[in-house]
């Protein structure tokens, strides 16, 4: 077992540490709002290749697995970078495993080399046109949703507008085509996949989505406490650092202990769908699949990042209150990231049905 | 990064979960319920298969098993529900006198601690020093070429099982530069063991000591550098720990419970959404445990500092089994006030045991508070606050 990087890893990690460091002070998350989206910032980060890595090699990807990528969305979750990384890199996966050719996948991405993929996170009832919500939707030109019985994707030009959030999430509604209304605008969505097919590499994306963004939730959480710990040194009040008072420590100490257990959950998750993919045997006695496992590490990821933001924040007095401290950026999207899947009470209902067996109708 | 399991590994899983399923019986727990976590049949079968041995250090002379052998070691222990409490005071104090002891007493003592002969408790604790273990007052006196102990310490357990403690004592004023530690065998006259019955049922001790008089042999370490053999208890303590899967066999009781008892409407309680939530929010919780346990270990192994991950472990995992016992027993409703050994009582109590066991969890060993103290000054980098 070894719970730390490879010499690979830590060069990917320091590399984009700086990158972050660098191209994503939080001016440039402020500047983004409320679109959610910083152009430039994805153009850079394409330049990297960071947006392909963990696509196949023979699909011109770099053919990373999942832990390398997650190295750098952590990393983009700390800075609360203004892109669509993990969405874009889940979708295009996704298209990838149902494309038979570089070329057949690259149709979806033509447009231009900054074009942006996202996947609808919830099925679609086929009675339903839209995709509501849609993560990335204000500026995705392609996106993957579960259609009724159909895996689709839809091609079309972005609103570049958001439904105006809490997070500064760049979500809207996006239409789907109906072949049975002859004079719709936009073209009729590609078919991938249908029936169990669809529903199996649906769920195996939305797993993907999940231990990512749980990634990038715990990034987001450790610097979020950072900036609790480094005010609480700063802070003087009772001509001591409020960092001093054991009531303020714990507090932090606590968040500290939720996010270390988040950060190795989040590895494990990632581990075990890199595994799955490869079909190699977990010999850590698991108690769950991969994708259980990724579900689990995403309801707990969130809640602790939350916790911590709301600590950190809290311990900042009345300015973590103020709009001009960037905790309260963490904050907001601590919950968006998070709630942008759904209702975490339905989520542990999914998962009682897998774990505990479905409650059985008499 | 990789938690997979190297083949020596995984077949020393597979070893003890064979061992398990053939020797920790129920007959076996339900031995434990006169109060001492301890099986002496079990713990013999362990020895001769060199499992104490194994837990020592190479360095020290051990069977060195890797630190990520000794994490499975102790979680395929505790998942199966083995009364294992004494292991760690052997690990602990053998592993203290081959680092630091005298040859006497690592042929007197070591032996019969990893053959599964002797048991070893541990003094450090008194009425007046918890937390606080350097406010310690039992005092030793030297007397030629021997020493004249007296004092009183607290929470002793398997005092009453075992053949030696390791005695932390004051042999000068000044606070931590005035310790000298020892190991005492419990037969030397003049000390007295009282039980202390807890809320969980579980049997700790007192342990009075009037005028003991052991020869400087059995001192360990230097005079007046007792707190160097403390710190040395308190790394080896860390390298054997338990306490991180409390939860599980609770959980197993819980959904077991929830699978066979009617709410009032006559459908199952696993039907119940809130219930289930609590459920799957528990098994979150043993899976975080797990991947805190096997980062200590990892870190362990690769020779790194692991004082802050144990401490987040041991924090996390009690403070949790603490919740995760409230749920389920409130579960139960009224029928979980019915104290095991009631035939009425649903599961035969088990929850209820779990239940009155759980306030300590977050006491020995440390702390909730102690660990975050550690976790606030040596991960977060804030000053020293008491």
């Amino acid at each position: 077992m070894r719970l730390q990087f490879n010499d690979d890893e830590q060069a990917i990690h320091d590399a984009f540490a700086t990158f972050f460091a660098k191209e994503c002070p939080t001016e440039v998350v402020r500047e983004a709002a409320p679109l959610g989206f910083s152009r430039d910032l994805w153009q850079k980060l394409g330049e990297t290749g960071v947006p392909i890595m963990a696509l196949p090699e023979n699909y011109g990807g770099g053919g990373a697995n999942l832990r390398e990528l997650g190295i750098v969305v952590g990393l983009a979750g700390s800075s609360i970078a203004p892109v669509p990384l993990v969405e874009h890199a889940v979708a295009t996966r996704l298209l990838a495993r149902l494309s038979e050719t570089e070329t057949d996948l690259a149709q979806y991405l033509i447009s231009d080399e900054s074009a942006i993929a996202t996947l609808a996170l919830r099925p679609i009832s086929s009675k339903d046109s839209t995709a509501n919500l849609l993560p990335a939707g204000a500026i995705a030109n392609t996106f993957v949703a579960l259609h009724g019985n159909d895996l689709i994707a839809v091609t079309s030009p972005p609103p570049l507008i958001s439904l105006a959030n809490t997070a500064d999430l760049p979500i809207a509604n996006r239409e789907i085509a109906n072949s049975e209304i002859a004079n719709s605008e936009i073209a009729l969505p590609d078919i991938l996949a249908t029936a169990t097919e669809a529903t199996f590499h649906f769920s195996r994306a939305v797993s993907e989505w999940q231990a990512l963004t749980a990634t990038a939730i715990c990034g987001l959480g450790q610097r979020a406490l950072q900036i609790g710990v480094d005010y609480a040194l700063e802070r003087q009040q009772f001509d001591r650092p409020i960092g001093s008072f054991q009531a303020v420590q714990h507090g932090l100490a606590d968040a500290a202990t939720e996010l270390e257990a988040a950060y190795y959950l989040c590895q494990r998750a990632l581990w075990m769908l890199d595994n799955e993919a490869e079909n190699a045997p977990d010999t850590t006695a698991p108690s769950t699949t991969a994708q259980t496992f990724a579900a689990m590490a995403f309801l707990f990821t969130s809640e602790a990042a939350q916790r911590a933001t709301a600590a950190s924040l809290h311990y900042h007095g009345g300015y973590g209150y103020a709009e001009e401290y960037d905790i309260g950026l963490y904050y907001r999207r601590a919950k968006g990231w998070s709630l942008i899947y759904g209702s975490p009470a339905q989520e542990y209902q999914r998962l009682a049905d897998t774990l505990l067996g479905p409650i059985a109708v008499a | 990064m990789d938690f997979s399991l190297t083949s020596t590994e995984q077949q020393f899983r597979d070893e003890l979960r064979e061992f398990c399923s053939e020797y920790v019986t129920s007959e076996v727990k339900e031995l434990t319920r006169n109060g001492t976590l301890h099986n002496w049949e079990l713990h013999r079968k362990m020895a001769d298969r060199g499992w104490l041995w194994g837990a020592i250090p190479a360095e020290l002379g051990g069977g060195g098993r890797s630190p990520m052998e000794m994490a499975v070691f102790t979680e395929e222990l505790q998942l199966a529900g083995a009364p294992i409490d004494a292991i760690g005071n052997i690990v602990l104090v053998a592993s203290v006198i081959l680092e630091l002891g005298n040859d006497f007493l690592k042929s007197e003592v070591v032996p019969k601690l990893l053959n599964g002969e002797s048991l070893a408790s541990l003094g450090y604790s008194e009425p007046e020093a918890g937390s606080d273990v350097a406010a310690c007052r039992t005092k030793a006196e030297r007397d030629g070429d021997e020493w004249i102990i007296n004092g009183q310490k607290m929470w002793t357990t398997m005092a009453h099982e075992a053949d030696f403690v390791i005695l932390l004592t004051r042999t000068e004023a000044p606070k931590h530069r005035g310790l000298t530690m020892f190991i005492v065998p419990f037969t030397t006259p003049g000390i007295e063991i009282q039980p202390v019955w807890t809320i969980g049922t579980e049997r700790t001790n007192a342990t009075f000591y009037d005028n003991v008089r052991i020869n400087d042999r059995w001192r360990i370490g230097e005079v007046n550098k007792g707190w160097q053999v403390m710190l040395a208890c308190l790394k080896y303590e860390r390298g054997f720990a338990g306490g991180q899967y409390p939860s599980v066999p609770l959980i197993e009781a819980a959904h077991h419970h929830a699978e066979t008892h009617t709410r009032p409407d006559g459908t199952l309680l696993i039907h119940d959404s809130v219930l289930r939530e609590q459920l799957v929010r528990a098994m979150i919780d043993v899976e975080a445990c797990r991947v805190l346990a096997y980062r200590t270990a990892a870190l362990a192994a690769a020779g790194g500092q692991f004082g802050v991950e144990g401490s987040m472990t041991k924090l996390f995992s009690s403070e949790r089994y603490q919740q995760h016992c409230d749920w389920f027993l409130d579960m139960q409703g009224p029928e979980g006030l019915l104290r095991w050994g009631t035939p009425e009582a649903p599961n035969d109590g088990e929850i209820e045991e779990n239940w009155r066991h759980a306030p300590v969890t977050t006491i020995y060993g440390g702390t909730s508070e102690i660990q975050r103290n550690n976790i606030a000054e040596h991960r977060l980098g804030l000053p020293r606050a008491r």
